[in-house]
């Protein structure tokens, strides 16, 4: 799989804060690459560095094999870029928007047309190409923002954080035309700090915090990488202290708790933690119901790594 | 670049602020002008005076009679318009409805006296007062005359045989030329709307190019930011924004002109092609003073650039001499003090530019102030384009 993205070694600093400590990453082609952080971790930095909006210290960043630089503009032409804010004419028309966006890429006019159309068909914005961006609501101004990003059809595409204050019917839209565009032979990168977005929608997932790489790999790979397992949640409406105690006891059981009568036990990888847990319960004489069993999630890769939630 | 150019074209016709700046405010100003100019349109020219006389006996035999009958004549020179009257009632009458501005009566001596209406009566007082100024006149100076007359003939008898020494002593002009210093008739409003192309020019073109070139800076606006990271160079979307944005501030202040033409009747005196050219000379160096501006690296977005230019330029017509008698006299003061402020003053050199085509006969000065504009222009886009290439985003 060829590479499409190459960092090596990025530093950035403002000032006195290292906002990309030794940053590197590597992106295939054909790939959705997830990076993941909670709010000021690097990503937004580390993406503007990419696509030469931002200078910085130190490092090397090729594209499609290339040294990148502000004015390799042919490379530029290769990439779209759907930025965190919304980046629109408030004063032209959906339509006119896509136009222009589309213009700094394809000259020709025909060509363009046709673009255009696809665009806007694809985010489903047929019904609103003659308005202005102010009679738009926010799910459809992002769509609107992702038009603009992917008319001139580029071989890669940055989403930075695209479904931020978007209803969730937006969103599962926003995710669906994602999976599309990388179903044509689109590379994604896809920055975001909602773990579900990216457990999703990614083939590999990067972790970020305070500017440096923490894990990489596929959700699976990272779920594995971490010592925590399984999360049982057990209904058993009440719980004798004894009970409760016995469970804690358990070797592969990390931490448990009542939460709304319901019995939660974090477990350690590996072994028959469900099983053990209800022997605890039946010897105790506790009646239960509902039972379900989750995988650890990213969210539980970052706490294990840093000690903190993500979305701290 | 030419999406680009069409984009900021499209772009800035739909901004509020643009059209407010660019388009309202050149309309309404001059329309304001013409309301507050529309009492001196006369060119100078006065209504003959309507008087009451009263023909009675007196008034026949008093020599006053044919001074009045000249003044009431009808050619064009005519300076009263004269209503007998059998009594002094009838007189008083025709005073009270406003029919006349005053009465003529003769006294005992046979000399005249003016009659004018109370100072409660309704009406124009200065209009009323340059009535009764103009028919007190009248009657002062054929009493002066006539004292004179009376003077002469008792010391010195001979002095009547030669009519030229009479005339001299009574102050009669016996003839005059007028003719025209400038090219066409003294109007002096019209320098008024000379000033209001060069605020339009300078507003316009300054607004355009800060409000375009605000949607271009990665630094100012996310938009900016967008566009930086696009496939066409910035140089190019720079030259789009810069052509667009000029193009806009012509049309606007041809607009302004057109109005000033074709609605408010301001009359060029055949220099209508160069404040064609002027206009648009004016808006490029305009143009180029908002590009650098905006191209300043100041803390704050678009708006705090706005505030920031709306002050500049109205400093800079403040010490240009653009608004108001204050400003005038500042601005005598400044150029005594410091002579090359004239030509580095975009404000003062563009209200210059058309100052000389309202002063002088000779285009020679509205030539060198139109390519000292072209100069500017270049020098400013040139300052701007040191400024942008520096800047870079910066941002948390």
């Amino acid at each position: 799989m060829p590479e499409v993205v190459s960092v090596r070694n990025l530093v950035k600093r403002y000032g006195d804060l290292l906002a990309l400590d030794h940053f590197s990453l590597s992106i295939g082609a054909g790939e959705i690459f997830g990076l993941l952080g909670p709010n000021g971790s690097g990503k937004t930095t580390a993406i503007n560095c990419i696509l030469q909006l931002l200078t910085f210290d130190k490092g090397d960043i090729r594209l499609f094999g290339e040294p990148m630089s502000a004015t390799r503009y042919d490379l530029k032409r290769r990439i779209g870029v759907v930025p965190q804010q919304v980046a629109v004419f408030n004063e032209l028309t959906v339509r006119e928007n896509v136009d222009y966006f589309c213009s700094l890429y394809v000259a020709d006019k025909n060509r363009r047309r046709q673009l255009v159309d696809q665009a806007i068909s694809f985010v489903s914005l047929e019904d609103y190409v003659r308005f202005r961006p102010k009679k738009l609501s926010g799910g459809l101004l992002r769509r609107l923002n992702i038009a603009c990003g992917i008319a001139h059809q580029p071989e890669l595409i940055f989403f930075d954080e695209p479904t931020v204050a978007v209803d969730p019917q937006s969103r599962a839209s926003i995710l669906e035309g994602i999976r599309r565009l990388n179903g044509q032979g689109t590379t994604v990168v896809y920055t975001s700090h909602y773990m579900e977005e990216v457990e999703q929608l990614c083939n590999r997932v990067m972790i970020m915090d305070h500017g440096r790489s923490l894990a990489q790999g596929t959700v699976e790979e990272l779920q594995r990488s971490i010592s925590t397992g399984e999360k049982i949640k057990v209904e058993v409406g009440e719980l004798a202290p004894e009970a409760l105690e016995r469970v804690r006891e358990l070797p592969r059981v990390v931490s448990a708790s009542m939460t709304d009568g319901e019995l939660v036990c974090s477990c350690e990888n590996g072994g028959s933690n469900l099983v053990q847990v209800l022997s605890v319960l039946s010897d105790c004489g506790v009646a239960y119901g509902r039972i379900v069993c989750e995988p650890p999630t990213l969210n539980d890769v970052f706490l294990e790594i840093t000690g903190r939630e993500l979305r701290d | 670049m030419w999406t680009t150019f069409i984009t900021t074209v499209k772009s800035l016709f739909r901004t509020p602020s643009v059209l407010i700046w660019c388009i309202v405010f050149p309309l309404a100003l001059p329309t304001l002008f013409m309301v507050m100019f529309s009492g001196l349109g006369n060119d100078g020219t006065l209504d003959p005076v309507p008087v009451a006389v009263i023909e009675d006996q007196s008034w026949r035999d008093s020599g006053f009679s044919q001074v009045i009958e000249a003044l009431d004549g009808e050619d064009g020179d005519r300076l009263l318009q004269v209503t007998y009257v059998d009594d002094e009632e009838a007189g008083r009458a025709l005073i009270e409805d406003g029919s006349v501005a005053g009465m003529y009566t003769i006294d005992s001596e046979l000399m005249p006296v003016v009659t004018m209406p109370p100072d409660n009566y309704a009406g124009s007082s200065g209009m009323r007062s340059l009535r009764g100024t103009i028919l007190q006149r009248v009657a002062d100076s054929y009493l002066q005359n006539y004292r004179l007359i009376e003077s002469s003939f008792e010391e010195n008898p001979q002095v009547f045989t030669n009519p030229g020494t009479i005339s001299e002593a009574l102050g009669v002009s016996v003839g005059a030329e007028r003719f025209s210093a400038t090219r066409s008739l003294p109007d002096e409003t019209v320098r008024y709307y000379y000033v209001l192309l060069a605020m339009v020019a300078l507003m316009a073109g300054t607004q355009n190019a800060l409000v375009s070139l605000c949607w271009l800076q990665p630094s100012v606006s996310v938009l900016g930011a967008r566009r930086m990271v696009a496939g066409t160079s910035r140089i190019r979307q720079l030259m789009g924004v810069i052509l667009g944005s000029w193009v806009v501030s012509v049309f606007c202040s041809y607009l302004s002109f057109g109005y000033l033409c074709l609605v408010v009747g301001i009359d060029f005196a055949g220099r209508e092609g160069l404040c064609l050219a002027g206009l648009a000379v004016a808006t490029l160096a305009s143009t180029a003073l908002g590009a650098l501006v905006g191209a300043l690296p100041l803390k704050g977005g678009a708006d705090v650039r706005s505030g920031a230019l709306l002050a500049l330029v109205l400093g800079l017509c403040v010490i240009a001499g653009m608004v108001g008698t204050g400003s005038m006299e500042l601005s005598d003061a400044l150029a005594q003090a410091w002579p090359p402020e004239a030509w580095l003053n975009p404000a003062r050199l563009i209200a210059d530019l058309f100052y000389s085509l309202y002063y002088y006969d000779s285009l020679s000065p509205f030539g060198l102030r139109l390519l000292a504009c072209a100069a500017m222009a270049g020098a400013l886009f040139a300052a701007s384009a040191v400024f942008l290439r520096r800047q870079r985003y910066e941002h948390l």
